[in-house]
């Protein structure tokens, strides 16, 4: 109860400060996504009730962070508590640190069937999660210190929707196993999630890919705060369809066939977290496509991003018309959501390597 | 339907080899890349510009037709299974279902019917007092007809903004695409498009001060020219910086005039501005023109003295020696952000301005060159740059002079009069003869000082390059890095020794000569061209604006919306068909079945059988 409310109260508060205190650096649309936020952000507090810890979380370290930070950039290489725990560089490298503990204890507790390991490994997933959210929080803060200017939400390149797709994913793999009861996919689902966590420190440590850059003129938009978190919801929510659909087929073998959750359970969170996908996925191309009316001047140009977007879309378009209109279950389906997540990647990665266009945000 | 899925893939095929070939660039590209076989095969099939292949288009238009053709079919048959409800059961067949539960209860139906309606259940009228017949989650079904009305509505928009009525009028010979380079007044009127046109996406570039009604509209390989319903005028284009010089905004202030009325306005990246349905994007810019004022350096001694104004996509020639050389001025940039590493950190940081040209020599080469108007830092010394290279496809080979005390090229200058100075180089070899003891005759001596100045000379005539040729040919290979050493140590003694003056101006630090040494060797690889210094310049922008007229926008959007809650209509709403039976006073049965039967569902049930048993 008292919890309850102090999540309220935080989410309240943080709403109402914002607006009372940066109003005027914002434009009327994000004034609206800012007004918008807040009873979204109580309505997941009420949807799943482990959030609301997890923001508290958040916004206790993140206020921590700001607070000894006393808007003074220089802290971070100064301040013991900054430079080792709550600077976004290194709370995303704990983020990276957790991810990878998380998978091991939830293998370890699949091949031992030990439940204290599993509980383990859905623990540091949450340390993982409120390590990295409050990283982003933080490292939001930090690109204002840069300069006024210089501020931004730190979803523009591929370092930081790295470090997003690692949270989204990590999140929505543990509401699902909260809401069907078993810790038996965390040994899969965390494998795609640290493939991530692998390159956010390939691109950390070779490319020096963490350093905060100013946003090109092309990504100055309010659009960018909505377009790009229901698009990484899309990617991780067909990530985890896929994983799941790795443990599907792999049912039979006998190395694995004792430490999966039953079938009917499996199939039913592939196909959940593909149609949350979709929609998501749905909404992000959508809003892409009115984003790029205004920037690019034409709501839909062939560019390769766009044009992998729909192929993207028109493949779960066929899986879940092939499930839901069809009636179709069963291997072809997870066959097909892996091959989705081929496509996908393609779509998120593969076309910023290869091809070249106008979404050049995000190249190696 | 099977025909229907098989065009659709041949549309997700052709959209992928579309994003593998680069679309719409000029057809040269693709011979080169292609070859001359596949080039008109690849052709024949608008692979290079697949989107708006009219194969693709009919395509598209059969695959709207055929889904036209699915919802009008399948709508009244689902609008009527909407409205009806299911029929009684008997209690026998509804036993079988998997959700069927036997409870007893103290609620009478009419109670249970309540908390039926308080679930969005419909509950059918019956004569029958003991049988209750509801279902729920009808939207469900209503979203199949969102979600292919939605495809049907983006498609005509998409339709409405593309250039099927162009393509129409072009394969009936009305219309013609303009591949010559021709001045917008002089293009023939069957490649002019008036302002009724109602879509297009043509864009406008535009230098400072300049104004135009018509605009660029590119097709295929070729253009046409689009007659705007108003006079577009570029006031100025600006751009604004972050503190670390990358670009933040850019900017055009720009006059739009109709009919006697001016309408002042700025556009920039992500603030387009509409005006009569048309609208006007920060596309791009380049330069506009820019002026220059230049002066010459000649490394070689090779040309006059010169001083040279110019302007950017201007020729400038000259004669020397009866040869005709040729500057043509490609660009000017006004901002160069760099890398530059400092404190062991790498900055971004603006760099200055920076002069793109070509110089043409009197057989007809060009080599292009790009030099910086500031000496660039490096290890805490400066250096004027220059970029050379002899085809557009190889990276740029940098010439580094460095910049003297006064970061002028003064210092630069002064050093290449005093090596090229045959009294100096005598003066200074006799000195270092004089120096060396091990030269006891004059023989020696005289040998000593001959072979030194040929050295020098051969540096002078073709650099370090030169000196290397000469020791492979007259060297023992096991001598040859020693010889090598000791040649370069003496021309380093004599290019400092000749260049005392700089030192004692304090004009440059000693370590100057190495790097000018080097410089100078290097010159022998910059071509023809001298060095160029920029005195003054004024910037002169042009920007690039893209007009679009998409009065199919608004459908697509329609369309989107439709599509968004149609698909929330199919996956999340439950559709729920229920039959209760009172058995006797106190016992009830039901069953529920649903066309998508899943965990969420049985457990709904179970949730909502609860619920029939408590009184509240």
């Amino acid at each position: 109860m008292i919890l309850n409310i102090l999540f309220i109260l935080c989410i309240l508060f943080s709403g109402i400060y914002s607006f009372i205190n940066f109003r005027e650096f914002m434009d009327v649309y994000e004034i609206a996504i800012l007004v918008f936020s807040v009873p979204v952000f109580i309505w997941l507090g009420y949807f799943w009730s482990s959030f609301r810890k997890l923001f508290l979380a958040i916004f206790v370290l993140t206020i921590l962070s700001v607070f000894i930070f006393q808007n003074d950039l220089q802290m971070q290489e100064t301040n013991f508590f900054l430079k080792y725990f709550l600077s976004s560089q290194s709370l995303i490298m704990w983020m990276t640190f957790f991810f990878p503990l998380s998978l091991a204890s939830y293998v370890y507790s699949s091949i031992k069937s030990n439940q204290f390991s599993a509980n383990l490994g859905s623990n540091f997933s949450w340390i993982a999660l409120t390590a990295g959210f409050t990283g982003l929080m933080v490292r939001w803060y930090e690109s204002y210190l840069i300069s006024l200017d210089v501020g931004h939400i730190p979803i523009s390149n591929l370092y930081e929707v790295f470090v997003l797709f690692c949270l989204i994913t990590g999140a929505m793999y543990l509401y699902y196993e909260q809401k069907s009861q078993t810790k038996k996919l965390g040994s899969f689902v965390l494998i795609i999630i640290n493939a991530a966590v692998a390159f956010i420190l390939w691109y950390t440590f070779a490319k020096n890919a963490d350093a905060i850059q100013p946003l090109v003129p092309a990504l100055q938009s309010y659009w960018m705060k909505i377009h790009v978190p229901s698009n990484f919801i899309g990617y991780g929510a067909f990530s985890i369809s896929a994983m799941i659909a790795v443990a599907y087929l792999l049912r039979n073998q006998s190395l694995v066939k004792n430490i999966l959750p039953s079938e009917y359970v499996m199939e039913d969170l592939m196909y959940k977290s593909i149609a949350i996908g979709f929609i998501f996925f749905t909404i992000a191309t959508i809003l892409g496509a009115i984003w790029a009316a205004e920037a690019w001047g034409g709501y839909w140009s062939w560019d390769p991003k766009e044009t992998w977007a729909l192929i993207v879309w028109l493949n779960y378009a066929a899986w879940l018309h092939l499930r839901l209109v069809k009636g179709l279950r069963g291997d072809v389906l997870a066959w097909w959501s892996v091959i989705g997540l081929l496509i996908t990647t393609f779509a998120f990665i593969g076309v910023n390597l290869f091809l070249s266009g106008l979404h050049s945000y995000g190249e190696l | 339907m099977r025909f229907a899925i098989t065009m659709l893939s041949v549309v997700a095929i052709a959209s992928i080899i579309g994003t593998v070939v680069k679309q719409s660039e000029p057809y040269n590209n693709y011979l080169i890349q292609f070859g001359q076989f596949w080039f008109p095969i690849f052709e024949a099939f608008d692979v290079y510009n697949i989107y708006q292949a009219f194969w693709f288009l009919i395509i598209l238009l059969f695959l709207v037709v055929s889904t036209s053709l699915c919802v009008s079919r399948n709508s009244p048959k689902i609008i009527k299974d909407i409205r009806r409800f299911q029929g009684a059961l008997s209690y026998d067949s509804f036993k079988k279902f998997k959700n069927y539960y036997e409870f007893s209860s103290s609620h009478s139906l009419n109670s249970i019917s309540e908390i039926l309606n308080k679930e969005g259940f419909r509950i059918k009228a019956s004569n029958d007092k003991d049988i209750l017949v509801a279902k729920k989650g009808d939207l469900q079904k209503l979203g199949y007809i969102f979600t292919h009305l939605a495809i049907i509505v983006i498609s005509i928009g998409g339709i409405l903004d593309g250039n099927l009525y162009f393509k129409l009028q072009e394969s009936f010979g009305f219309k013609k695409i303009e591949s010559r380079n021709l001045k917008f007044s002089e293009v023939p009127g069957e490649s002019q498009l008036d302002i009724n046109n109602f879509s297009y996406r043509a864009t406008l570039l535009l230098n400072e001060q300049e104004k135009n009604d018509k605009a660029l509209l590119r097709v295929k390989d070729g253009y046409l020219v689009q007659h705007l319903p108003f006079e577009i005028k570029l006031d100025k284009f600006h751009i604004e910086h972050y503190s670390t010089g990358q670009p933040k905004a850019f900017l055009s202030d720009i006059k739009i005039r109709k009919d006697g009325q001016e309408f002042t306005e700025t556009i920039s990246v992500n603030k387009p501005f509409t005006m009569d349905g048309i609208t006007i994007y920060q596309s791009d810019f380049q330069d506009g023109g820019s002026k220059l004022d230049l002066t010459l350096l000649d490394l070689f001694n090779r040309y006059q003295p010169m001083s040279l104004s110019s302007e950017v996509y201007k020729q400038n020639s000259f004669n020397s020696d009866q040869q005709e050389y040729v500057f043509e001025f490609d660009d000017f940039r006004e901002f160069n952000i760099f890398q530059i590493e400092k404190d062991g950190k790498l900055k971004t940081q603006n760099i200055g301005p920076s002069v793109v040209y070509k110089f043409r020599n009197s057989s007809g080469q060009a080599v292009e060159y790009q030099t910086y108007q500031n000496p660039i830092p490096e290890n805490e010394k400066f250096f004027f740059m220059s970029g050379v290279r002899e085809d557009l496809q190889s990276e740029l080979k940098f010439l580094r002079i460095p910049a003297d005390n006064d970061l002028s090229l003064q210092g630069y200058q002064t050093f290449l009069k005093n090596i090229r100075s045959e009294e100096l180089l005598l003066k200074n070899i006799n000195k270092l003869a004089d120096q060396a003891s091990s030269l006891n005759s004059v023989e020696a001596k005289d040998n000593f000082k001959k072979n030194t100045q040929d050295i020098f000379n051969v540096y002078l005539k073709s650099g370090y390059s030169g000196l290397a040729n000469m020791i492979e040919d007259s060297v023992a290979v096991e001598n040859q890095e020693s010889v090598a050493d000791s040649y370069i140590k003496i021309i380093y003694f004599l290019a400092e020794s000749m260049n005392q003056e700089l030192i004692t101006n304090n004009l440059v630090e000693n370590d100057f000569f190495q790097d000018a040494l080097n410089a100078y060797s290097d010159s022998f690889f910059y071509g023809d061209s001298p060095f160029l210094i920029l005195n003054e310049y004024q910037k002169i922008y042009a920007s690039g604006m893209q007009l679009t007229k998409d009065p199919g926008k608004i459908w697509v959007y329609i369309g989107s919306l439709f599509l968004v809650i149609g698909i929330f209509c199919m996956i999340y709403v439950q559709e729920i068909r229920l039959w209760l039976i009172k058995k006797s006073p106190r016992k009830f049965a039901v069953a529920m079945t649903s066309n998508r039967e899943h965990i969420d569902f049985d457990n709904y049930c179970k949730q909502l059988t609860e619920k029939f048993k408590v009184k509240e």
